[in-house]
C-alpha cells in the first residue's frame, strides 16, 4: 500500500498532473458557475480533450473538474440565487440571502472554507475506507458483481424524489435498453438496422453530451431563465461583494457543524443514487432540529450555520461517491456514471482490481482530489470577484457556443457526422423526457451499467452451469439481492399506500 | 374538462410503452447464438426482459402514477420557436457539416445561433464568431494536428490538400 501510496504521489506531482488539477479546477468552476450546466455536462465536456491523455492525467482532470464545478455551483447559488448544480440549492436557502445583505463575499468565503474542510475530511476517510473496501471486494465473483450492479441500477431510483421513483427506473430500464444496441459479447448484432454506425452501439460520450450538455442549454432557452438572470447579474455589480474575512466567533460557531456534515456528506455520497443533493438536504435539515432557538430562526435568513452545513456536506458527499466507483466499478451518481465512461474508454475497468492493476491512477486520483480542494481554497477564492464577471457574458451568445462545443467534442471523438446527427436527435428526446419531468440521470447509469451488467450475468451463469440458483444460494449475492429488493420496496410500497389513500378521500 | 393525457407522466409512459413494442418487434431479428445452450441465456434474453419489465412500468406510471401538473399549464411561457429553431440549426450543421467543412459551417452555425438568440451586435456578433472559429480551427489543425473536414466545397475550389 505504501508503494502505491508513494506511486500516487508521484503521479499526481507531475508538473502535468498539477496543471491537470489547476485547469480542472479553473474550468470546473467556471462551467459550474453557468446556470444549466453541472459538473456532469463539464466532464462530458472534458472527455474529448481528454482521450490522447494517459488514463491518471484524464482522471486528475476530470476529478479537478467536479470539484471545481461543485464551487462554481455553489457561487452562482450565492450571488444570484441560480445554483449550477442541485448539490447547491439548499446552498441558496442562505447563501442568497447574505449576498442581498450585502455579505457575499463572507458567504463566499464561508462556502469556500466548509467545502474544504468537507473535502478534506472526505479524502482522509477516502484514503481509509477505500483500500480496505478493494481488498474486500477482490472475493467478488462475477454473481456478486451482477447483483451490485442491480442494487446499483435501483438505488438511484430509490433515492429519487417523491412521485419520482418508478419514472426513475424507467429511465434505468430505458438506458439499459440503449446499451443493447450493438453487437453483444457473443458477437451477435443487436437492433443495428444494418446500419454500420450502430455496429459499435450507441457512443456513451454522445448520450451524456446529449442528455446533459445540449439537453440542458436547451432547457435554459426553452424556460427563458436566461433574461432573468442575466438581469441578477447585471445587479450583482452594483452591490459590491464586501468583505471575505472570518471572525474567530463565526469560525467557532460553524467548526461543529463542519465536522457532523462533513460526515453525514461522505457516507450519504457512498451509497449509489444518493450523492451531493440529498447529502446537503439532509444536512441542512439535521443542522436546523440541532441548532437552539435563537439560531434556529436564522435559518433561510442568512445563517452562516445553514450555509455551511450544505456546502460542507456536498462536497464531502462528491468524494464519498468516488467509493463505489473506485472499489466496486459502479457509479454512485450521474457524475460519476460519466467517469467510469471515461475510464472504460482509456482501456482501464474499474473496480477491485484498479487498486492492484493501476495504482498510480487510483491513488494519484485520491491524491489530485485532495490538491483541487487546496487549489479551490487558495487560488479560487480571491479570483472570485473576476469569476463573477463571467456571469455578465451575454447568453445569446454563450447558448451557442455551448452547442457548439458539445457537438465539437463528439465529432472530435469519432470523426463522423453521423454522430452529430444521432447527438441532435438524442438531445431533443432527453429535452422532451426534461419536460415531461422524467429524470435522466438514472438512463445513463443505466446505460453505462448495461453492458456491464449482462456481461457478469452471462460469466455467472456459464460458472453456475446455466442455473439461476446463484441469486440465493451463494451467500454474498443472495444478500446483495436482498438489499437490492428492500431498497426497491420501500419507495414502493409507500407510492402504493399514498395513491390508496388519495383513491379512498377522492 | 382536461384531457386524460394532458399529463407528463401519462405522456410520458405512453410514448415508453410504444418505444418498447417497437423495441419487442425488434427482438425477434436478433440472431439466438447457442453459447449458452437455449435454455438459459442468448442475445435476446436481457432485451426481452427489458422489453417487459418496461412495458410493465410504464402501465403502472399510466394508471397509478401521480397526477402532476397538466402539460398545457407546465409549459405555458415556454419559448418554443427559439428552442426548434436552435435544434434545426443543429441539424442542419450536423448534414452540412462533411460539405461546407469546419470552418464555413462552424462560422455560420455560431452566426445564425446568436440571431436567433436575439443577438442584434453585428459587429461583436461577427468578431466572436470569426474569433472562436479561427482559434479552434488553429488550436486543432496546427497544435493538437487533428484532421478537421475541409469540406466538399472547399475541396472543389481549392483542391485536396486543404
Amino acid at each position: 500500500m505504501i508503494e502505491g501510496i508513494l506511486t500516487g504521489l508521484y503521479t499526481a506531482f507531475t508538473p502535468i498532473n498539477l496543471a491537470m488539477v489547476l485547469l480542472g479546477c479553473f474550468a470546473g468552476t467556471f462551467i459550474g458557475m453557468l446556470p444549466g450546466l453541472g459538473p456532469v455536462s463539464a466532464i462530458a465536456l472534458m472527455i474529448p480533450i481528454t482521450y490522447g491523455f494517459d488514463p491518471a492525467s484524464g482522471l486528475i482532470l476530470m476529478a479537478g473538474v467536479y470539484y471545481g464545478a461543485v464551487f462554481g455551483g455553489s457561487t452562482s447559488a450565492i450571488l444570484i440565487n441560480a445554483p449550477g448544480v442541485s448539490g447547491a440549492v439548499a446552498t441558496a436557502f442562505d447563501g442568497y440571502p447574505m449576498a442581498q445583505k450585502g455579505q457575499a463575499g463572507k458567504a463566499l468565503a464561508i462556502a469556500a472554507y466548509s467545502s474544504f474542510f468537507g473535502g478534506t475530511v472526505g479524502a482522509i476517510l477516502l484514503f481509509v475506507f477505500v483500500p480496505f473496501l478493494a481488498q474486500i471486494s477482490l472475493s467478488f465473483q462475477s454473481a456478486d458483481y451482477f447483483a451490485l450492479m442491480l442494487f446499483g441500477c435501483t438505488a438511484i431510483a430509490a433515492f429519487s424524489g417523491e412521485g419520482q421513483v418508478l419514472k426513475a427506473m424507467m429511465m434505468t430500464v430505458l438506458g439499459l435498453m440503449l446499451a443493447t444496441v450493438g453487437e453483444d459479447s457473443s458477437g451477435v448484432q443487436r437492433f443495428t438496422f444494418g446500419l454500420p454506425d450502430l455496429y459499435d452501439g450507441i457512443s456513451f460520450l454522445l448520450l451524456s453530451m446529449a442528455t446533459f450538455a445540449l439537453a440542458e442549454a436547451l432547457i435554459v432557452v426553452l424556460r427563458g431563465n436566461s433574461d432573468k438572470l442575466h438581469a441578477e447579474a447585471e445587479e450583482l455589480d452594483a452591490n459590491k461583494l464586501g468583505s471575505m474575512k472570518l471572525n474567530k466567533e463565526e469560525v467557532k460557531d460553524m467548526a461543529p457543524v463542519a465536522g457532523r456534515s462533513s460526515v453525514l456528506g461522505f457516507f450519504v455520497g457512498i451509497l449509489p443514487g444518493a450523492g451531493a443533493t440529498i447529502a446537503s438536504f439532509l444536512s441542512y435539515g439535521m443542522e436546523r432540529n440541532l441548532a437552539p432557538e435563537e439560531k434556529k430562526k436564522e435559518f433561510g435568513h442568512g445563517s452562516h450555520r445553514g450555509l455551511s452545513a450544505p456546502e460542507t456536506a456536498n462536497n464531502a458527499a462528491s468524494t464519498g461517491s468516488f467509493v463505489p466507483l473506485l472499489t466496486l466499478g459502479i457509479p454512485g451518481s450521474a457524475t460519476t456514471a460519466v467517469m467510469l465512461g471515461a475510464l472504460l474508454s482509456y482501456g482501464v475497468q474499474p473496480g477491485p482490481r484498479l487498486y492492484i492493476d493501476y495504482p498510480d491512477v487510483f491513488w494519484a486520483v485520491i491524491i489530485s482530489m485532495y490538491l483541487g480542494n487546496i487549489i479551490l481554497l487558495v487560488l479560487n477564492l480571491p479570483l472570485i470577484p473576476y469569476f463573477s464577471k463571467l456571469l455578465d457574458i451575454p447568453k445569446t451568445l454563450l447558448t451557442p457556443i455551448i452547442l457548439f462545443f458539445s457537438l465539437i467534442g463528439v465529432y472530435l471523438v469519432s470523426f463522423n457526422t453521423v454522430d452529430l446527427t444521432m447527438m441532435v436527435i438524442f438531445g431533443v428526446i432527453a429535452v422532451m423526457f426534461r419536460i415531461l419531468d422524467f429524470p435522466l440521470a438514472p438512463l445513463l447509469l443505466g446505460f453505462i451499467l448495461g453492458g456491464m451488467l449482462e456481461e457478469n450475468l452471462r460469466r455467472a451463469l456459464l460458472i453456475w452451469d446455466g442455473s439461476w440458483a446463484f441469486l440465493w444460494e451463494r451467500g454474498l449475492t443472495a444478500s446483495i439481492m436482498a438489499i437490492t429488493i428492500f431498497t426497491l420496496l420501500i419507495p414502493m410500497v409507500s407510492t402504493i399506500k399514498k395513491w390508496h389513500m388519495q383513491r379512498s378521500r377522492g | 374538462m382536461k384531457s386524460i393525457f394532458d399529463n407528463r407522466a401519462r405522456v410520458g409512459s405512453l410514448l415508453l410503452i410504444l418505444f418498447s413494442l417497437f423495441y419487442l418487434r425488434y427482438i425477434y431479428d436478433i440472431p439466438v447464438d447457442t453459447q449458452f445452450g437455449e435454455t438459459t441465456i442468448s442475445a435476446r434474453t436481457l432485451p426481452m426482459g427489458l422489453a417487459v419489465l418496461m412495458i410493465i412500468f410504464s402501465l403502472v406510471q399510466f394508471f397509478v402514477g401521480e397526477d402532476g401538473p397538466a402539460i398545457s399549464d407546465s409549459v405555458k411561457g415556454y419559448h418554443w420557436r427559439t428552442t426548434i429553431s436552435l435544434c434545426l440549426l443543429m441539424l442542419v450543421y450536423s448534414l452540412a457539416f462533411s460539405f461546407l467543412g469546419f470552418v464555413l459551417s462552424t462560422l455560420t452555425f455560431l452566426l445564425v445561433g446568436f440571431y436567433i438568440l436575439g443577438e442584434r451586435r453585428w459587429k461583436l456578433s461577427i468578431s466572436v464568431a470569426f474569433g472562436l472559429t479561427l482559434f479552434m480551427w488553429a488550436v486543432l489543425t496546427q497544435l493538437l494536428d487533428l484532421y478537421l473536414d475541409s469540406g466538399e466545397i472547399m475541396r472543389y475550389f481549392v483542391g485536396e490538400s486543404s
